[in-house]
């Protein structure tokens, strides 16, 4: 029905495959083929560790040149297709997307997929900054997630959000004021709502002069 | 298929190579739908235990589609599971607790994001043109399609196909120098997999090991 031996086919049934865009026939056919063509799955992988790649340099490269936020906002929207992006706000502040006017900077989180508590230290600037936290969860991590940052001392809870999901590439996309923290430590702690495992990540906040 | 007779006649080698071949085909299938590599572990297991007592008794009508008969066989199960989901309301933590190594293990999860931007801003520095980054943009984040962005572009489909190989081999060798594996066998499948196929199939004998002790 279809000649999935054709390189032009296959790499149009890929690229529809990675974007849920083939029909269920075509799907039906194309996985099929898969079965046999492990190769193929190494093309796909290929791709997808692209456009993550992608995705995470345009996210880093619009805060470096300057992108004021509607480009960067065009863009989260413009890759609504390949990375669905959950922006949301935290806590009371006004951090919702429409009221973003531009971002200072980009944190990224790898581990919270750890069994084992890690440390992140940010820096805190004297003044207002909004930050986006990129949290790369496990690929096993279906979400919707509940995300919780508290003061590790007190227990204080600063900030949460509710049902937040990951982008196409695994990463949970978290908007901050930097307003909300003080120097020290805060415990960051995500649970999968889907598979109701949590993980606990130490955050650490640290001034400029590097001391609590 | 020779596999499937020789299975039928008894053969454990059989059944182990019948897994190996296709075990990481339909994870990746399932995992593709689910998002959730326990799941698609747990359906894959099942799915092998139905198929290999199919094929002991010989009730797989046609052994020439056994790739096909063995996803549809899974997707059967995922969709069963799916039916039945919300009827339980928790997991049980035996059962995460016994794939967490594989979460660990598996494919793309060893690729940091800073790294990965740093591999992909080497990519995209290494394109001649403005045009060559526009192309990988428009395919991998717009999920526009070759024959449009050609169109846009003023490219041909040899031009385009050039721009995305080099993109493509240079995460592949970018990838095997991170994880030092030699140029030969610079193959993001093998990379990626060798792993995670490892632990699958030992997660996979071993339960189907003490699964075939009960049945006999």
């Amino acid at each position: 029905m279809y000649d999935l031996d054709d390189p032009e086919v296959q790499q149009n049934f890929a690229h529809r495959y990675i974007h849920n865009l083939l029909e269920a026939d075509e799907q039906v056919a194309f996985e099929e083929y898969l079965m046999e063509h492990p190769k193929l799955i190494d093309a796909i992988e290929t791709d997808k560790l692209l456009a993550r790649g992608l995705s995470l340099v345009e996210t880093t490269t619009s805060k470096q040149t300057g992108i004021q936020r509607s480009s960067w906002l065009g863009w989260l929207l413009a890759g609504a297709s390949v990375a669905y992006l959950s922006m949301f706000a935290i806590g009371s502040l006004p951090l919702q997307t429409k009221q973003l006017d531009g971002i200072d900077r980009v944190v990224y989180i790898d581990d919270i997929r750890s069994a084992d508590p890690v440390q992140k230290r940010i820096l805190l600037s004297s003044r207002s900054e909004k930050m986006v936290l990129m949290l790369s969860t496990d690929l096993g991590q279906a979400g919707p997630f509940n995300i919780k940052i508290s003061q590790l001392d007190s227990g204080d809870l600063v900030a949460e959000t509710k049902n937040a999901k990951q982008t196409e590439t695994n990463d949970i996309v978290i908007l901050l004021n930097t307003e909300l923290f003080s120097p020290g430590k805060y415990q960051l702690t995500t649970k999968d709502s889907s598979s109701q495992v949590q993980t606990t990540t130490i955050i650490e906040f640290v001034d400029e002069k590097g001391e609590q | 298929m020779e596999l499937l007779h020789a299975i039928a006649l008894g053969s454990k080698d059989a059944e182990r190579l019948l897994v190996e071949k296709y075990y990481k085909n339909l994870f990746f299938i399932l995992r593709s739908q689910t998002q959730d590599n326990s799941l698609s572990e747990d359906i894959c297991q099942e799915t092998f235990l139905k198929v290999i007592e199919k094929a002991r008794s010989k009730e797989i009508r046609n052994p020439e589609a056994i790739g096909a008969f063995i996803r549809q066989t899974g997707i059967n199960i995922l969709i069963e599971h799916k039916r039945s989901i919300a009827r339980r309301k928790t997991y049980s933590s035996d059962t995460i607790d016994q794939h967490e190594h594989l979460k660990q293990s598996s494919t793309l999860h060893h690729i940091h994001s800073a790294k990965l931007v740093e591999i992909t801003q080497q990519i995209i520095r290494e394109l001649p043109t403005e045009r060559d980054r526009t192309i990988l943009h428009d395919f991998f984040l717009q999920g526009i399609e070759k024959k449009v962005i050609c169109q846009q572009q003023g490219v041909s489909a040899a031009h385009f196909d050039r721009v995305l190989f080099r993109a493509r081999q240079r995460l592949k060798q970018a990838l095997a120098i991170k994880l030092n594996v030699p140029p030969g066998e610079c193959n993001l499948y093998h990379i990626l997999s060798t792993l995670l196929t490892y632990v699958c199939l030992s997660q996979w004998m071993k339960i189907y090991g003490s699964y075939s002790e009960r049945l006999f």
